[in-house]
């Protein structure tokens, strides 16, 4: 594998305000990179600024080891999928996947071969000679997809490209756009707020939060670790506890010695316990008591909110055996792995 | 809704048809068999001498190529302008788009007026060269050319470029241009292949309104052109007013009627499915902030001959009015309000202000009364064959003032419908030009209100009375307002058909201008310049009202 993109320290403003700061990282080829951030946390600008849409005020893109300042967006061979699609209204289906084509000169027999095949590639064999306003919102995320991959671009950068669709499809066609990036072979980036559509693309996610870059790792490593107080936030995990106002040795009926002195924050995954079954406890894993203060049936889990001392902790315990009742008192095993000491911050 | 409720709806056709049928539809008949029975009995001879005298077919030739010229004219000079306007936003842009569409609602005779007081052989540039360089005679000839009117034309039409292409151009996405950028389109190949393409509608749009405007123009051929040149307008005028040849001035008017339907039917299709409109794409999208030196050089030269073109006849007019032999005078205002006993008529031109405003405020609200009637009628929900009933309502739209002008006096002059010494012609006239636009302007307002809402109101007991005044109407308010404000606008600056139906004794401003302008004598001139400034005022104003209204709205 080769490094085939490297981002240096980029930074850009807008009126005043920084909206990328000083990011740097580097993409392998074949790689599907994610940016993943709430609104506003600068991934849809880093992507423009890798296609060259919008010029960083500071640092450099090399690509294949070639700074891009100077070369416009055209001339970079590189695709992009819009977040509306950006189709082009007075061009049928086919017209659409072959612009970039007739843009790079391929010859006519080429170019029909190509776009039958990106046609098949994306399963809307036959529909080549509809108007664009007569497909539907996945048929269009379709086109606009053959569109991009067509001209075989050197990198693809796609913005939300299933932010406009709804939950089933998106949810379908997240796993689709792996297959068939992965089956080009393309190299990739991946713009989007939804974590669950990050895991099934990417296999690099970078967080970003206030144009900041907060993590940059693969989607197991980043649930399981999350490296800030923040990236934890965002994934939607609430058991962040300040282990400087809660002692760990105060919250637990028992702690490994090695976890008695920390005293930064800590989170605990939901996922990590389970019912303490009392007798026959391996006793050099973490436990704790409490009281159930909510109990909810959601299928796979029962999702618990426990009263620990003046804390209330969150957990999802396996349905079988059945939790204690609310009111009632509980004591939990944590598995060692799902308590993760955090950051505060970058840098 | 049940039946009797629908049946009931068929009501509110009834004033409107019946004042189409008596003022539209009737002079319509009548221009076919004047045409075609001028004695009683069945001759195509007019339709065979027009096809058969060369000089009736070189005037319509002329028609079309001087229209075709125009357009394209106006397209070279105003799409820069719409593309900086789509584009960039750059300080005074409101300001600036709202006084560069203020000719466009200028009274025919206003722009004559206008033009001729800035290049005219007396004229405000004329002068300063002759008193500049000490020439005998005006260095700029242009008064009484094909080239003066031609000007006049892209001076009236550039804001309909500027804003149907420029409000167009707007809206579309960004990202289009961006995603074919990405896909490899040098910039140039993104315009031809991209931009041009989707702009298309507006652009053909904009340029068959301005090729319509200018087939059926009127008042500045008359005044600009002078008596050498003659557009089908133009002739049926003079063929009815100046040699009576009535059945002649028919078969002239029904080749006009037949060739307008056309076109305008052509402009439904073309712009069917295309979102066009007059006062939308104010910019939602991201505009630039010119940059780099030159980006501010092709802002500033658009902005500087925009200025040029569309200020500097305004202007002129404006200094003209005030500027005598002996330098700064009020006298031709004040002389507007002294009945010389030399002057033309006996009319004062102060009375024809007078009438002017009291046709106006007639014509607004006889047009308000129709207008609404129909417009409620069309703005039903699932009214079957609205669509139709609103094309046969907008018709008259489609039909030039000069035809309806003479349709008028070859019916209303006898009875059972003798009209023609009353001055309710010219209301009636007027209501007939401006019914259309006030429909226009009322049915998006009407259509907009939910059904839920008079549902509601009824619901919560409101008759159905009721509802229409505590629900439609002040929800319908702006929108009225905005209708009778066109309507009276209409009625200040028509010239085409008031030149048929007004009586001497009692003629409209526009008329009155027209009367001073074609008669020798500074005074005379000066006059015809002041009543023109005080008509532009009025429209101005009106229109800058409509613009705020609109503005509101949205």
């Amino acid at each position: 594998m080769k490094n085939l993109l490297q981002v240096d320290g980029v930074s850009k403003r807008y009126d005043g305000t920084t909206v990328v700061r000083d990011i740097s990282f580097s993409l392998e080829e074949g790689e599907i990179l994610c940016l993943l951030g709430p609104s506003g946390s600068g991934k849809t600008t880093l992507l423009r600024l890798l296609a060259g849409l919008e010029q960083p005020d500071a640092g450099q893109l090399l690509f294949n080891g070639k700074d891009m300042a100077t070369t416009p967006p055209h001339k970079r061979q590189f695709g992009m999928m819009f977040q509306e699609y950006a189709l082009f209204p007075h061009k049928n289906v086919a017209d659409n996947i072959c612009f970039g084509l007739e843009m790079a000169r391929w010859s006519p027999d080429k170019q029909q071969q190509r776009v039958r095949d990106m046609l098949a590639l994306v399963g809307l064999q036959g529909k080549e000679n509809r108007r664009i306003d007569e497909l539907s919102g996945g048929e269009r995320q379709r086109v606009a997809l053959a569109r991009s991959l067509a001209p075989q671009p050197r990198l693809l950068l796609l913005d939300e490209p299933l932010g406009s669709l709804d939950r089933v499809l998106r949810d379908r066609l997240a796993g689709e756009i792996r297959s068939i990036l992965k089956s080009q072979k393309v190299t990739a980036v991946f713009v989007t707020h939804d974590q669950s559509e990050a895991f099934a693309v990417a296999d690099i996610i970078a967080i970003l939060r206030q144009g900041r870059l907060e993590q940059f790792a693969g989607p197991e490593e980043v649930y399981r670790r999350p490296k800030t107080a923040a990236v934890a936030r965002f994934l939607g995990f609430c058991n962040l506890i300040d282990c400087t106002l809660h002692p760990l040795k105060e919250l637990f009926d028992q702690l490994p010695a090695e976890q008695h002195a920390y005293a930064g924050k800590l989170l605990i995954r939901p996922e990590g316990a389970r019912l303490s079954a009392a007798q026959t406890e391996d006793s050099t894993l973490p436990q704790l008591t409490g009281r159930v203060a909510g109990r909810q049936f959601q299928g796979q889990v029962y999702s618990m909110e426990i009263q620990v001392n003046d804390l209330l902790l969150h957990f999802d315990l396996p349905i079988d055996p059945a939790p204690p009742k609310i009111g009632a008192a509980i004591s939990l095993t944590i598995n060692s792995s799902a308590m993760v000491p955090l950051r505060e911050q970058t840098g | 809704m049940n039946k009797n409720r629908i049946q009931k709806s068929w009501l509110l056709l009834v004033a409107p048809l019946l004042f189409l049928s008596l003022f539209y539809f009737y002079p319509l008949l009548k221009i076919f068999f004047v045409s075609f029975f001028p004695d009683g009995s069945w001759t195509n001879s007019g339709l065979g001498r027009f096809f058969s005298t060369p000089a009736y077919l070189r005037i319509l030739w002329f028609t079309c190529w001087q229209a075709a010229l125009s357009t394209l004219l106006t397209l070279v000079v105003a799409l820069p302008g719409a593309y900086i306007y789509a584009r960039y936003s750059f300080p005074g842009k409101g300001l600036i788009r709202v006084m560069t569409t203020v000719p466009f609602v200028l009274p025919t005779v206003v722009t004559a007026a206008a033009f001729r007081a800035l290049l005219g052989d007396g004229g405000l540039v004329n002068t300063v060269l002759m008193n500049g360089f000490h020439l005998p005679s005006p260095p700029i000839h242009i008064d009484q050319t094909i080239s003066f009117f031609i000007l006049a034309h892209v001076f009236y039409n550039y804001a309909l470029v500027m804003r149907i292409v420029g409000g167009y151009w707007a809206g579309l996405a960004p990202e289009l241009q961006q995603a074919a950028g990405m896909l490899g389109a040098s910039p140039r190949q993104i315009f031809s292949k991209i931009t041009l393409p989707l702009l298309m509608p507006a652009i053909s749009s904009a340029a068959l309104l301005i090729f319509i405007f200018c087939f059926t123009s009127f008042g500045v051929v008359l005044i600009l052109g002078g008596p050498k040149y003659a557009t089908l307008e133009v002739e049926i005028y003079r063929q009815s007013v100046h040699l009576f040849n009535l059945p002649m001035a028919a078969t002239l008017s029904l080749i006009q009627i037949l060739i307008n339907f056309g076109l305008m039917w052509l402009h439904a299709n073309l712009s069917q499915g295309a979102d066009l409109s007059w006062f939308g794409g104010n910019g939602s999208r991201q505009m630039r902030v010119a940059r780099t030196g030159m980006e501010k050089i092709v802002i500033g030269a658009n902005l500087g001959f925009m200025t040029l073109l569309l200020l500097s006849p305004l202007l002129a007019l404006v200094l003209r009015s005030l500027l005598g032999e002996n330098g700064w005078t009020l006298a031709y205002y004040t002389a507007l309000f002294t009945g010389q006993t030399d002057s033309l008529f006996f009319v004062p031109p102060f009375a024809a202000i007078l009438n002017s405003v009291g046709f106006a405020l007639a014509t607004m609200l006889l047009a308000l009364l129709l207008g609404l009637s129909a417009a409620a009628f069309l703005a039903l929900p699932e009214k079957k064959g609205a669509a139709l009933w609103d094309a046969i309502i907008m018709l008259p739209l489609a039909t030039s003032a000069v035809t309806l002008g003479f349709g008028y006096i070859i019916t209303l002059n006898k009875p059972p419908l003798n009209l023609r010494d009353s001055v309710l012609l010219v209301i009636l006239a007027h209501t007939l030009v401006a019914f259309p636009f006030v429909i226009r302007s009322l049915l998006p307002s009407l259509r907009r209100i939910p059904a839920e809402l008079r549902e509601a109101a009824a619901m919560l007991g409101a008759s159905p009375l009721r509802v229409r005044l505590t629900i439609d109407l002040p929800l319908l308010s702006k929108a009225l307002l905005a209708a009778a404000v066109f309507a009276f606008a209409i009625s200040m600056g028509e010239f085409g058909a008031s030149t048929f139906v007004t009586r001497p004794q009692t003629p409209t401003l526009p008329v009155a201008i027209f009367r001073y302008l074609s008669k020798p004598g500074e005074l005379n001139y000066g006059q015809a310049m002041a009543m023109s400034v005080i008509l532009m005022l009025v429209t101005a104003c009106a229109f800058i009202l409509l613009e705020k209204l609109q503005a509101a709205k949205q």
